[in-house]
């Protein structure tokens, strides 16, 4: 992998990005995956308008938007874990500070609380997304009819990333592990609370109505899904569900901060690893898909996402 | 000692095994000497089906370990840097 910048500019960066001796391109990228990474819910058309004055197309910036999104992925699921990077010979820290910075910081270095208290309004009305579309590619035509056959309509997601395909292997095989838990520790009912939980948080209009009928449809408790999205924390919930439900919010919002202890908690409240790693997964996923859609303001499917039966 | 329980290569089986053998040459190609699957992706390793998506995932990132994708490190905003920027602004401590 080559080396895009010096040492001494690699630091600056790490510094402020946007006092950095770099092109002003390489600023508008760190400004737009900073916008993505810590609130996406707030990111708009006049956001992708100003990338376009930069000479970048639609297609480089749903690049970047997938690429965000499997880094979103990524990063949780390495926070997560917890493993070490001792004998890696591939991977180490690239910023050279130890765990515990980041495990005893303060809230909010990253997913800050949202400034607003409503879900994401797509102004996008007219069209699938904010950013153009061609429906032509061989790969997208194979997407669509995965679709077609699993949903029995094409998702406003895969149309909006239509001009860069490439990456759709991965997101449909990502539907696909949302769609339920993928371990037999993991109940869907929770499964289901952390979809909406973290669709919430993300202020993601796209999902809300998908995991508003999945929450509906595993538990069949009434008024679940307005005791998640409405500020959860106010409510009594029995343990498992509190375990649950402050992990999810904690990697969605912080993973930086996940340690030990939050495994443990797992642990105390009868969940085993596997458990763990589905809610891991599950926030992780729909992180990335809830910020990729914000980002480029992808309207809402005329009906949930979700498998027909 | 990672947070949870994990299942290494020499445990591995199936799909799985094959995933830790792509991920494995990946990253040799990479790193231009033969190196075992990085770490960080063993977290998942005890839901294979959560490790196959990292698997299919680093295959589309790379083109199936050639990394060759047109894009990724040249042009005026490589979007290597959207990697980069994104574990950034996540505080990843990776």
């Amino acid at each position: 992998m080559p080396q895009l910048y010096s040492d001494e500019v690699g630091q600056q960066i790490l510094d402020n990005y946007q006092e950095a001796e770099i092109p002003e391109v390489h600023k508008e990228l760190f400004h737009w995956a900073e916008l993505f990474t810590q609130r996406s819910w707030d990111m708009s058309v006049q956001d992708l308008q100003r990338l376009h004055r930069h000479g970048l197309t639609d297609a480089d910036i749903i690049g970047w938007a997938q690429l965000a999104c499997l880094q979103t992925c990524f990063t949780m699921g390495a926070e997560g874990g917890g493993v070490p990077l001792d004998s890696d010979a591939a991977m180490q820290p690239v910023f050279q500070k130890p765990r515990e910075f980041y495990t005893q910081a303060p809230e909010g270095l990253t997913g800050a609380e949202p400034k607003r208290p409503d879900f994401k309004t797509s102004d996008s009305a007219e069209s699938v997304a904010w950013v153009a579309t061609n429906t032509d590619s061989a790969e997208y035509q194979d997407a669509a009819a995965w679709a077609e056959a699993r949903y029995g309509f094409v998702p406003h997601l895969l149309q909006a990333l239509s001009l860069r395909p490439e990456f759709f292997p991965r997101h449909t095989l990502a539907l696909e592990l949302l769609e339920r838990p993928q371990t037999e520790s993991l109940s869907p009912r929770h499964h289901a609370m952390v979809r909406a939980l973290v669709s919430t948080l993300t202020r993601c209009q796209y999902s809300a109505d998908t995991t508003r009928r999945l929450v509906a449809s595993t538990s069949g408790e009434p008024g679940l899904y307005e005791r998640l999205t409405e500020d959860y924390r106010q409510r009594e919930w029995a343990p498992v569900d509190r375990v649950i439900l402050d992990f999810a919010t904690k990697v969605a919002r912080n993973a930086y901060k996940v340690t030990e202890d939050d495994a443990q908690q797992f642990r105390d409240v009868g969940l085993d690893d596997e458990a763990y790693v589905d809610v891991l997964n599950t926030v992780a996923i729909q992180t990335g898909f809830d910020r990729l859609t914000n980002s480029l303001g992808v309207r809402p499917d005329p009906q949930p996402l979700l498998p027909r039966e | 000692m990672a947070y949870i329980r994990i299942i290494n290569e020499d445990e591995a089986q199936g799909q799985l095994a094959e995933d830790y053998a792509y991920l494995s040459y990946s990253y040799s190609a990479l790193t231009g000497a033969e190196v075992t699957t990085p770490n960080v992706y063993r977290t998942h390793s005890i839901v294979p089906d959560y490790f196959r998506l990292s698997t299919v995932t680093n295959r589309v990132l790379t083109n199936d370990g050639k990394f060759d994708r047109p894009g990724f490190q040249e042009g005026p905003a490589p979007e290597m840097l959207v990697n980069f920027a994104v574990a950034l602004h996540s505080s990843c401590y990776y």
